[in-house]
Protein backbone atom coordinates (compact mmCIF):
# COMPACT_ATOMS: atom_id res chain seq x y z
CA UNK A 1 0.00 0.00 0.00
CA UNK A 2 1.32 3.34 -1.58
CA UNK A 3 2.06 6.01 1.45
CA UNK A 4 -0.79 8.41 -0.78
CA UNK A 5 -3.10 5.50 -0.03
CA UNK A 6 -2.08 5.39 4.02
CA UNK A 7 -2.03 9.20 4.33
CA UNK A 8 -5.44 9.46 2.69
CA UNK A 9 -6.94 6.69 4.64
CA UNK A 10 -5.62 8.48 7.76
CA UNK A 11 -7.46 11.68 6.86
CA UNK A 12 -10.55 10.29 6.29
CA UNK A 13 -9.96 8.89 9.85
CA UNK A 14 -9.35 12.28 11.90
CA UNK A 15 -12.21 13.90 9.35
CA UNK A 16 -14.57 11.19 11.33
CA UNK A 17 -13.20 11.74 14.47
CA UNK A 18 -13.72 15.75 14.39
CA UNK A 19 -17.09 14.86 12.99
CA UNK A 20 -18.39 12.81 16.10
CA UNK A 21 -17.24 15.39 18.32
CA UNK A 22 -18.62 18.52 16.08
CA UNK A 23 -21.88 16.39 16.15
CA UNK A 24 -21.94 15.80 19.91
CA UNK A 25 -21.03 19.46 20.50
CA UNK A 26 -23.88 20.72 17.99
CA UNK A 27 -26.42 17.95 19.53
CA UNK A 28 -25.75 19.15 22.87
CA UNK A 29 -25.76 23.52 21.97
CA UNK A 30 -28.90 22.94 20.75
CA UNK A 31 -30.57 20.77 23.09
CA UNK A 32 -28.92 23.67 25.90
CA UNK A 33 -31.14 26.30 24.12
CA UNK A 34 -34.49 24.80 23.48
CA UNK A 35 -35.22 21.75 25.65
CA UNK A 36 -32.82 21.41 28.84
CA UNK A 37 -33.36 23.06 32.08
CA UNK A 38 -31.22 26.62 31.54
CA UNK A 39 -30.51 26.44 35.56
CA UNK A 40 -29.01 23.46 35.30
CA UNK A 41 -27.45 23.25 31.46
CA UNK A 42 -25.32 25.43 30.10
CA UNK A 43 -24.80 26.14 26.34
CA UNK A 44 -21.44 24.77 24.94
CA UNK A 45 -20.89 28.15 22.97
CA UNK A 46 -21.10 30.34 26.69
CA UNK A 47 -18.94 27.54 28.53
CA UNK A 48 -16.52 27.99 25.76
CA UNK A 49 -16.71 31.35 26.04
CA UNK A 50 -16.16 31.93 29.58
CA UNK A 51 -13.61 29.39 29.66
CA UNK A 52 -11.75 31.95 27.40
CA UNK A 53 -12.63 34.89 29.77
CA UNK A 54 -11.38 33.01 33.00
CA UNK A 55 -8.13 32.04 31.21
CA UNK A 56 -7.51 35.74 30.64
CA UNK A 57 -7.25 36.30 34.39
CA UNK A 58 -4.11 35.99 35.82
CA UNK A 59 -4.93 34.54 39.27
CA UNK A 60 -7.43 31.51 37.69
CA UNK A 61 -3.94 31.01 35.78
CA UNK A 62 -1.68 30.88 38.67
CA UNK A 63 -4.32 29.48 41.08
CA UNK A 64 -6.49 26.88 39.39
CA UNK A 65 -5.03 26.07 36.32
CA UNK A 66 -0.92 26.24 37.07
CA UNK A 67 -1.30 23.62 40.18
CA UNK A 68 -3.45 21.36 38.44
CA UNK A 69 -0.72 20.81 35.28
CA UNK A 70 2.19 21.18 37.93
CA UNK A 71 0.63 18.30 40.36
CA UNK A 72 -0.22 16.16 37.25
CA UNK A 73 2.67 16.90 35.58
CA UNK A 74 4.71 15.89 39.10
CA UNK A 75 2.70 12.71 39.40
CA UNK A 76 3.09 11.23 35.75
CA UNK A 77 6.77 11.60 36.65
CA UNK A 78 6.81 10.01 39.95
CA UNK A 79 4.49 7.21 38.55
CA UNK A 80 6.36 6.70 35.67
CA UNK A 81 9.45 6.06 37.30
CA UNK A 82 8.15 4.09 40.45
CA UNK A 83 6.08 2.21 38.05
CA UNK A 84 9.17 1.59 35.58
CA UNK A 85 11.41 0.29 38.12
CA UNK A 86 8.54 -1.70 39.88
CA UNK A 87 8.03 -2.49 35.83
CA UNK A 88 11.26 -4.49 36.09
CA UNK A 89 10.89 -6.09 39.84
CA UNK A 90 7.44 -7.92 37.95
CA UNK A 91 9.14 -8.84 34.90
CA UNK A 92 12.36 -10.27 36.53
CA UNK A 93 10.59 -12.09 39.90
CA UNK A 94 7.62 -13.93 38.75
CA UNK A 95 6.80 -14.31 41.86
CA UNK A 96 6.20 -10.92 43.03
CA UNK A 97 4.42 -10.29 39.81
CA UNK A 98 2.31 -13.31 40.76
CA UNK A 99 2.29 -11.59 44.02
CA UNK A 100 0.79 -8.57 43.30
CA UNK A 101 -0.58 -8.70 39.63
CA UNK A 102 -4.74 -8.71 41.56
CA UNK A 103 -3.66 -5.55 43.29
CA UNK A 104 -2.52 -3.37 40.62
CA UNK A 105 -4.99 -4.46 39.07
CA UNK A 106 -7.74 -3.33 41.87
CA UNK A 107 -6.54 0.45 42.32
CA UNK A 108 -8.62 0.78 38.93
CA UNK A 109 -11.49 -0.89 40.17
CA UNK A 110 -11.25 0.99 43.67
CA UNK A 111 -12.03 4.96 44.41
CA UNK A 112 -8.42 5.58 44.92
CA UNK A 113 -9.49 9.36 45.80
CA UNK A 114 -10.64 7.49 49.22
CA UNK A 115 -6.67 7.72 49.98
CA UNK A 116 -6.35 11.20 50.22
CA UNK A 117 -7.28 12.21 53.69
CA UNK A 118 -4.66 9.49 54.83
CA UNK A 119 -2.00 11.28 52.68
CA UNK A 120 -2.76 14.97 54.38
CA UNK A 121 -2.73 13.07 57.44
CA UNK A 122 0.62 11.87 56.36
CA UNK A 123 2.20 14.67 54.14
CA UNK A 124 -0.14 18.06 55.86
CA UNK A 125 -2.69 19.99 53.24
CA UNK A 126 -1.10 21.22 50.05
CA UNK A 127 0.45 19.76 46.83
CA UNK A 128 2.12 16.74 47.91
CA UNK A 129 -1.18 14.57 49.04
CA UNK A 130 -3.00 15.40 45.77
CA UNK A 131 0.56 14.15 43.79
CA UNK A 132 0.81 10.87 46.16
CA UNK A 133 -3.10 10.34 45.50
CA UNK A 134 -2.36 10.75 41.68
CA UNK A 135 1.08 8.85 41.45
CA UNK A 136 -0.73 5.97 43.19
CA UNK A 137 -3.17 6.29 40.25
CA UNK A 138 -0.37 6.37 37.72
CA UNK A 139 2.20 3.52 39.37
CA UNK A 140 -0.27 0.53 38.09
CA UNK A 141 -0.69 1.19 34.37
CA UNK A 142 3.51 1.98 34.00
CA UNK A 143 4.27 -0.81 36.10
CA UNK A 144 2.15 -3.97 34.07
CA UNK A 145 2.78 -1.77 30.69
CA UNK A 146 6.83 -2.07 31.39
CA UNK A 147 6.79 -5.84 32.45
CA UNK A 148 4.68 -7.01 29.57
CA UNK A 149 7.37 -5.32 27.35
CA UNK A 150 10.44 -6.67 29.16
CA UNK A 151 8.45 -9.66 28.99
CA UNK A 152 8.11 -9.62 24.78
CA UNK A 153 11.74 -8.61 24.53
CA UNK A 154 13.36 -11.78 22.30
CA UNK A 155 15.90 -13.09 24.62
CA UNK A 156 18.44 -12.92 21.76
CA UNK A 157 18.51 -9.73 22.23
CA UNK A 158 19.81 -9.56 25.31
CA UNK A 159 22.18 -12.37 24.27
CA UNK A 160 23.54 -9.65 21.56
CA UNK A 161 23.92 -7.43 24.46
CA UNK A 162 26.56 -9.90 26.71
CA UNK A 163 28.20 -10.58 23.55
CA UNK A 164 29.01 -7.29 23.70
CA UNK A 165 30.39 -7.71 27.04
CA UNK A 166 27.56 -5.92 28.96
CA UNK A 167 26.76 -6.61 32.20
CA UNK A 168 22.74 -6.83 33.56
CA UNK A 169 21.63 -3.50 34.19
CA UNK A 170 23.82 -2.67 31.38
CA UNK A 171 21.56 -5.28 29.19
CA UNK A 172 18.33 -3.48 30.92
CA UNK A 173 19.47 -0.17 29.67
CA UNK A 174 20.72 -0.82 26.34
CA UNK A 175 18.60 -3.63 25.44
CA UNK A 176 15.24 -4.67 27.55
CA UNK A 177 14.20 -0.94 28.08
CA UNK A 178 14.72 0.24 24.57
CA UNK A 179 12.72 -3.00 22.96
CA UNK A 180 10.27 -2.38 26.02
CA UNK A 181 9.62 1.16 25.33
CA UNK A 182 6.09 1.25 22.83
CA UNK A 183 4.91 -0.26 25.78
CA UNK A 184 6.31 1.61 28.73
CA UNK A 185 5.39 4.95 26.33
CA UNK A 186 1.17 3.16 25.97
CA UNK A 187 1.90 3.06 29.93
CA UNK A 188 2.99 6.42 30.73
CA UNK A 189 0.05 7.54 28.51
CA UNK A 190 -2.53 5.38 30.32
CA UNK A 191 -0.91 7.06 33.45
CA UNK A 192 -1.04 10.48 32.03
CA UNK A 193 -5.01 10.05 31.65
CA UNK A 194 -5.53 8.85 35.27
CA UNK A 195 -3.46 11.08 36.64
CA UNK A 196 -5.19 14.23 35.37
CA UNK A 197 -8.53 12.36 36.69
CA UNK A 198 -7.04 12.09 40.02
CA UNK A 199 -5.85 15.15 40.41
CA UNK A 200 -8.75 17.36 39.83
CA UNK A 201 -10.78 14.36 41.26
CA UNK A 202 -8.91 14.87 44.77
CA UNK A 203 -8.99 18.76 44.52
CA UNK A 204 -12.55 18.54 44.63
CA UNK A 205 -11.99 17.60 48.23
CA UNK A 206 -10.34 19.60 51.03
CA UNK A 207 -8.30 21.26 48.35
CA UNK A 208 -8.09 25.11 48.26
CA UNK A 209 -6.26 25.28 44.80
CA UNK A 210 -6.72 23.48 41.27
CA UNK A 211 -9.56 23.02 38.71
CA UNK A 212 -11.07 20.38 40.41
CA UNK A 213 -11.55 23.02 43.17
CA UNK A 214 -12.40 25.64 40.90
CA UNK A 215 -15.75 23.49 39.93
CA UNK A 216 -16.42 22.51 43.49
CA UNK A 217 -16.34 25.57 44.61
CA UNK A 218 -18.77 27.63 41.95
CA UNK A 219 -21.03 24.59 41.73
CA UNK A 220 -21.52 25.64 45.48
CA UNK A 221 -21.91 28.54 44.91
CA UNK A 222 -24.47 28.69 41.72
CA UNK A 223 -22.07 30.32 39.79
CA UNK A 224 -22.72 27.81 36.69
CA UNK A 225 -21.11 29.46 33.97
CA UNK A 226 -18.00 29.42 35.84
CA UNK A 227 -18.47 26.19 36.24
CA UNK A 228 -19.17 24.69 32.79
CA UNK A 229 -16.11 27.41 32.20
CA UNK A 230 -13.65 25.65 34.15
CA UNK A 231 -15.16 22.13 33.05
CA UNK A 232 -14.27 23.31 29.52
CA UNK A 233 -10.62 24.18 30.56
CA UNK A 234 -10.86 20.70 32.12
CA UNK A 235 -11.50 18.64 29.28
CA UNK A 236 -9.24 20.58 26.96
CA UNK A 237 -6.12 20.33 28.93
CA UNK A 238 -7.03 16.63 29.02
CA UNK A 239 -7.63 16.43 25.33
CA UNK A 240 -4.74 18.16 24.54
CA UNK A 241 -2.23 15.98 26.71
CA UNK A 242 -3.48 12.99 25.11
CA UNK A 243 -3.19 14.05 21.42
CA UNK A 244 0.35 15.57 22.37
CA UNK A 245 1.18 12.35 24.16
CA UNK A 246 -0.41 10.40 21.19
CA UNK A 247 1.66 12.50 18.44
CA UNK A 248 5.28 11.82 20.21
CA UNK A 249 4.27 8.14 20.38
CA UNK A 250 3.67 8.20 16.60
CA UNK A 251 6.97 9.86 16.11
CA UNK A 252 8.74 7.98 18.40
CA UNK A 253 8.21 5.23 17.20
CA UNK A 254 7.86 6.27 13.36
CA UNK A 255 9.79 3.01 11.00
CA UNK A 256 10.28 0.55 13.93
CA UNK A 257 6.45 -0.61 14.42
CA UNK A 258 5.90 -3.20 12.23
CA UNK A 259 8.05 -5.73 14.32
CA UNK B 1 48.05 -22.06 7.63
CA UNK B 2 49.27 -19.50 9.68
CA UNK B 3 49.39 -19.39 13.48
CA UNK B 4 47.06 -20.51 15.57
CA UNK B 5 44.35 -18.49 16.88
CA UNK B 6 41.76 -19.94 18.38
CA UNK B 7 42.28 -23.59 20.23
CA UNK B 8 39.85 -25.68 21.83
CA UNK B 9 41.54 -27.64 24.67
CA UNK B 10 39.25 -30.79 25.80
CA UNK B 11 36.08 -28.88 25.92
CA UNK B 12 33.03 -30.55 27.15
CA UNK B 13 29.76 -29.60 29.16
CA UNK B 14 27.28 -31.35 31.15
CA UNK B 15 23.89 -30.06 31.84
CA UNK B 16 23.20 -31.53 35.05
CA UNK B 17 23.18 -35.36 34.55
CA UNK B 18 23.45 -34.94 30.85
CA UNK B 19 26.70 -34.71 28.88
CA UNK B 20 26.59 -32.27 25.77
CA UNK B 21 29.46 -32.15 24.81
CA UNK B 22 31.88 -34.92 25.27
CA UNK B 23 35.58 -33.80 24.17
CA UNK B 24 36.39 -31.51 21.50
CA UNK B 25 40.07 -30.56 20.48
CA UNK B 26 40.08 -27.82 18.04
CA UNK B 27 42.87 -25.64 16.29
CA UNK B 28 41.93 -22.67 14.56
CA UNK B 29 44.28 -20.74 12.53
CA UNK B 30 43.84 -17.20 11.48
CA UNK B 31 42.15 -15.77 8.69
CA UNK B 32 40.49 -19.44 8.58
CA UNK B 33 36.58 -20.48 7.77
CA UNK B 34 36.25 -23.61 9.84
CA UNK B 35 32.65 -24.75 9.47
CA UNK B 36 31.55 -27.26 12.41
CA UNK B 37 28.71 -29.45 10.88
CA UNK B 38 26.94 -32.28 12.81
CA UNK B 39 23.34 -34.05 13.27
CA UNK B 40 20.78 -32.69 15.26
CA UNK B 41 20.80 -32.21 19.05
CA UNK B 42 23.74 -32.96 19.02
CA UNK B 43 25.53 -29.93 20.99
CA UNK B 44 26.78 -27.42 18.27
CA UNK B 45 25.13 -24.27 19.88
CA UNK B 46 26.56 -25.35 23.19
CA UNK B 47 29.81 -25.14 21.58
CA UNK B 48 29.22 -22.39 19.99
CA UNK B 49 28.24 -20.61 23.62
CA UNK B 50 31.33 -21.80 24.65
CA UNK B 51 33.37 -20.61 21.58
CA UNK B 52 32.17 -17.24 22.20
CA UNK B 53 32.67 -16.82 25.90
CA UNK B 54 28.85 -16.64 26.54
CA UNK B 55 28.86 -19.84 28.51
CA UNK B 56 32.23 -21.85 30.42
CA UNK B 57 32.94 -24.77 29.97
CA UNK B 58 32.78 -27.57 32.71
CA UNK B 59 35.67 -29.70 30.97
CA UNK B 60 38.48 -27.86 29.47
CA UNK B 61 39.06 -24.72 28.30
CA UNK B 62 39.05 -22.13 24.94
CA UNK B 63 41.84 -19.94 24.59
CA UNK B 64 42.26 -17.27 21.90
CA UNK B 65 45.95 -16.06 21.70
CA UNK B 66 46.79 -18.30 24.77
CA UNK B 67 44.40 -16.48 26.52
CA UNK B 68 41.55 -18.51 28.26
CA UNK B 69 38.35 -17.06 26.78
CA UNK B 70 35.66 -17.39 30.25
CA UNK B 71 33.57 -14.69 29.24
CA UNK B 72 32.56 -12.43 25.94
CA UNK B 73 35.13 -10.20 24.61
CA UNK B 74 35.45 -7.85 21.80
CA UNK B 75 37.72 -10.18 20.18
CA UNK B 76 35.00 -12.33 19.33
CA UNK B 77 32.38 -11.43 17.52
CA UNK B 78 28.84 -13.50 17.32
CA UNK B 79 26.23 -13.82 14.93
CA UNK B 80 23.07 -15.31 15.87
CA UNK B 81 20.88 -18.07 14.56
CA UNK B 82 17.44 -15.93 15.28
CA UNK B 83 16.67 -12.53 13.90
CA UNK B 84 18.56 -10.35 15.84
CA UNK B 85 18.78 -7.04 14.65
CA UNK B 86 17.07 -4.05 17.61
CA UNK B 87 13.70 -3.18 15.72
CA UNK B 88 13.84 0.33 17.32
CA UNK B 89 17.21 1.28 15.20
CA UNK B 90 17.89 2.11 12.05
CA UNK B 91 20.42 -0.11 10.13
CA UNK B 92 23.09 2.36 11.15
CA UNK B 93 22.59 2.96 14.47
CA UNK B 94 22.09 -1.20 14.64
CA UNK B 95 25.91 -1.67 13.15
CA UNK B 96 26.58 1.18 15.31
CA UNK B 97 26.09 -0.98 18.92
CA UNK B 98 29.26 -2.16 19.73
CA UNK B 99 30.79 0.79 18.37
CA UNK B 100 28.59 2.49 20.64
CA UNK B 101 29.34 -0.08 23.74
CA UNK B 102 33.16 -0.16 23.33
CA UNK B 103 32.54 3.67 24.08
CA UNK B 104 34.10 4.62 20.03
CA UNK B 105 34.27 8.32 19.69
CA UNK B 106 31.02 9.49 17.54
CA UNK B 107 33.02 10.42 14.27
CA UNK B 108 35.16 7.09 14.34
CA UNK B 109 31.80 5.41 14.58
CA UNK B 110 30.33 7.01 11.86
CA UNK B 111 32.88 6.56 9.24
CA UNK B 112 33.35 2.85 10.36
CA UNK B 113 29.55 2.38 10.12
CA UNK B 114 29.70 3.65 6.93
CA UNK B 115 32.28 1.58 6.07
CA UNK B 116 30.78 -1.94 7.19
CA UNK B 117 27.25 -0.86 5.53
CA UNK B 118 29.24 -0.86 2.25
CA UNK B 119 30.68 -3.75 2.53
CA UNK B 120 27.62 -5.62 2.97
CA UNK B 121 25.94 -3.71 0.68
CA UNK B 122 23.40 -1.89 2.90
CA UNK B 123 24.75 1.91 2.27
CA UNK B 124 21.40 3.24 0.49
CA UNK B 125 19.74 1.70 3.61
CA UNK B 126 21.74 3.66 6.76
CA UNK B 127 18.20 5.10 7.69
CA UNK B 128 16.02 2.27 6.77
CA UNK B 129 14.44 0.39 9.97
CA UNK B 130 14.41 -3.60 10.54
CA UNK B 131 11.04 -3.86 10.06
CA UNK B 132 11.62 -2.47 6.31
CA UNK B 133 14.03 -5.23 5.32
CA UNK B 134 14.10 -8.46 4.04
CA UNK B 135 15.31 -11.53 5.99
CA UNK B 136 18.59 -11.52 4.53
CA UNK B 137 19.42 -8.07 4.74
CA UNK B 138 18.52 -7.99 8.40
CA UNK B 139 20.75 -10.87 8.76
CA UNK B 140 23.31 -8.61 6.70
CA UNK B 141 22.70 -5.72 9.44
CA UNK B 142 23.28 -8.39 12.27
CA UNK B 143 26.70 -9.09 10.11
CA UNK B 144 27.75 -5.36 9.61
CA UNK B 145 27.17 -5.25 13.48
CA UNK B 146 29.24 -7.82 14.41
CA UNK B 147 32.29 -7.17 12.45
CA UNK B 148 32.38 -3.26 12.55
CA UNK B 149 34.62 -4.18 15.77
CA UNK B 150 36.50 -5.64 13.93
CA UNK B 151 36.66 -9.22 16.15
CA UNK B 152 39.67 -10.99 15.51
CA UNK B 153 37.18 -14.37 15.36
CA UNK B 154 33.81 -14.11 14.24
CA UNK B 155 31.43 -16.93 15.75
CA UNK B 156 28.25 -17.51 14.06
CA UNK B 157 25.31 -19.79 14.66
CA UNK B 158 23.66 -21.28 11.43
CA UNK B 159 23.07 -17.36 10.45
CA UNK B 160 21.47 -17.95 7.65
CA UNK B 161 19.20 -21.01 8.82
CA UNK B 162 15.63 -18.67 8.90
CA UNK B 163 16.07 -17.50 5.21
CA UNK B 164 14.67 -19.54 1.79
CA UNK B 165 17.29 -21.62 0.29
CA UNK B 166 18.54 -19.35 -2.50
CA UNK B 167 18.73 -16.21 -0.43
CA UNK B 168 21.11 -18.31 2.14
CA UNK B 169 23.08 -19.55 -1.01
CA UNK B 170 23.54 -15.56 -2.29
CA UNK B 171 24.13 -14.29 1.56
CA UNK B 172 26.88 -17.63 1.83
CA UNK B 173 28.60 -16.32 -1.81
CA UNK B 174 28.11 -12.68 -0.09
CA UNK B 175 29.19 -13.53 3.46
CA UNK B 176 32.69 -15.11 1.94
CA UNK B 177 33.08 -11.87 -0.06
CA UNK B 178 33.08 -10.32 3.32
CA UNK B 179 35.40 -12.39 5.03
CA UNK B 180 37.54 -12.17 2.30
CA UNK B 181 37.39 -8.26 2.05
CA UNK B 182 37.87 -7.99 6.24
CA UNK B 183 40.42 -11.02 6.93
CA UNK B 184 38.21 -12.22 9.71
CA UNK B 185 38.60 -15.87 11.14
CA UNK B 186 34.79 -17.57 10.92
CA UNK B 187 34.25 -20.37 12.98
CA UNK B 188 30.67 -21.05 11.55
CA UNK B 189 27.97 -23.88 13.61
CA UNK B 190 25.64 -25.19 10.94
CA UNK B 191 23.97 -28.25 9.93
CA UNK B 192 23.69 -27.63 6.69
CA UNK B 193 26.56 -29.87 4.77
CA UNK B 194 26.06 -27.47 0.68
CA UNK B 195 26.27 -24.58 3.46
CA UNK B 196 29.72 -26.05 5.03
CA UNK B 197 31.11 -27.10 1.66
CA UNK B 198 30.59 -23.73 -0.03
CA UNK B 199 32.01 -21.61 2.83
CA UNK B 200 34.45 -23.19 4.89
CA UNK B 201 38.47 -23.81 4.14
CA UNK B 202 38.22 -27.16 6.74
CA UNK B 203 34.96 -28.65 7.92
CA UNK B 204 34.54 -29.81 11.55
CA UNK B 205 32.06 -33.17 11.09
CA UNK B 206 31.14 -33.62 14.79
CA UNK B 207 29.58 -36.38 15.96
CA UNK B 208 25.76 -37.16 17.47
CA UNK B 209 25.22 -36.27 21.51
CA UNK B 210 27.93 -36.01 23.28
CA UNK B 211 29.44 -34.51 20.25
CA UNK B 212 33.18 -35.41 19.71
CA UNK B 213 35.01 -34.00 16.65
CA UNK B 214 34.19 -37.40 14.10
CA UNK B 215 36.17 -36.27 11.70
CA UNK B 216 38.42 -32.96 9.70
CA UNK B 217 37.50 -32.38 5.90
CA UNK B 218 40.01 -30.17 4.61
CA UNK B 219 38.13 -28.43 1.55
CA UNK B 220 40.08 -28.51 -1.71
CA UNK B 221 37.92 -25.83 -3.66
CA UNK B 222 39.74 -23.42 -4.77
CA UNK B 223 38.86 -19.50 -3.47
CA UNK B 224 37.34 -17.32 -4.38
CA UNK B 225 34.41 -19.29 -4.62
CA UNK B 226 30.60 -18.14 -4.92
CA UNK B 227 27.27 -20.06 -5.73
CA UNK B 228 28.44 -21.09 -9.03
CA UNK B 229 30.78 -23.67 -7.41
CA UNK B 230 27.53 -25.54 -6.55
CA UNK B 231 27.10 -27.44 -9.91
CA UNK B 232 30.86 -28.89 -9.77
CA UNK B 233 32.08 -32.23 -9.72
CA UNK B 234 34.25 -31.57 -7.10
CA UNK B 235 31.61 -29.62 -4.74
CA UNK B 236 29.67 -32.87 -5.06
CA UNK B 237 32.77 -35.10 -3.79
CA UNK B 238 33.23 -32.72 -0.69
CA UNK B 239 29.36 -33.09 0.25
CA UNK B 240 29.33 -36.75 -0.58
CA UNK B 241 32.77 -37.16 1.97
CA UNK B 242 30.61 -34.56 4.82
CA UNK B 243 27.94 -36.84 4.13
CA UNK B 244 29.63 -40.02 4.39
CA UNK B 245 30.80 -38.58 7.61
CA UNK B 246 27.90 -37.74 9.34
CA UNK B 247 25.23 -40.07 7.58
CA UNK B 248 25.61 -43.01 10.31
CA UNK B 249 25.55 -40.09 13.20
CA UNK B 250 22.60 -38.10 11.77
CA UNK B 251 20.89 -41.61 11.91
CA UNK B 252 22.00 -41.90 15.54
CA UNK B 253 20.60 -39.04 16.79
CA UNK B 254 17.56 -39.61 14.63
CA UNK B 255 16.96 -42.94 16.48
CA UNK B 256 17.59 -41.41 19.60
CA UNK B 257 14.92 -38.67 18.98
CA UNK B 258 12.32 -41.19 17.61
CA UNK B 259 13.34 -43.33 20.84
CA UNK B 260 12.82 -40.29 23.40
CA UNK B 261 9.59 -39.20 21.35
Amino acid sequence: MTSAVLRSRSHRVHGARLLVVAVLAGTYELLARTVLDPLTFVPLSTAVERAARLLGEGSYRADEVLPTIEQAVAAVAAGSVLGGLLGVVLWRWQVVDRALQPWLLLVYAVPIFALYPVFIALLNPGSLPVIAVATVGAVPAVAVNTAIGLGRTRPVLGQVGRSFGLGGAQIVLRVYLPSAWPYVFSGVKLAASYAIVVVIGTQFILSTHGLGHHIAETYNNFDLEAMYGSVTVALALATFVVVALGALERRLHHGAVAR
Amino acid sequence: MTGVLMEVAAVGHRYGDVQALGHIDLEVAEGEFVAICGPSGCGKTTLLEILSGLKSPTDGEVRLDGRRVDHPQPEIGVVFQEESTFPWRTVARNAAFGLEVLGVPRRERSARVAEVLRTVGLADFADAYPAQLSGGMRQRVAIARTLVTRPRVVVMDEPFSALDEQTRLLLGGELLRIVGETGATVLLVTHSIQEAALLADRIIVLGARPARVRDVIENPLPKPRDAGVLTTEAFAEVTRRVWSCLEDEAQRAYDAGAVAA
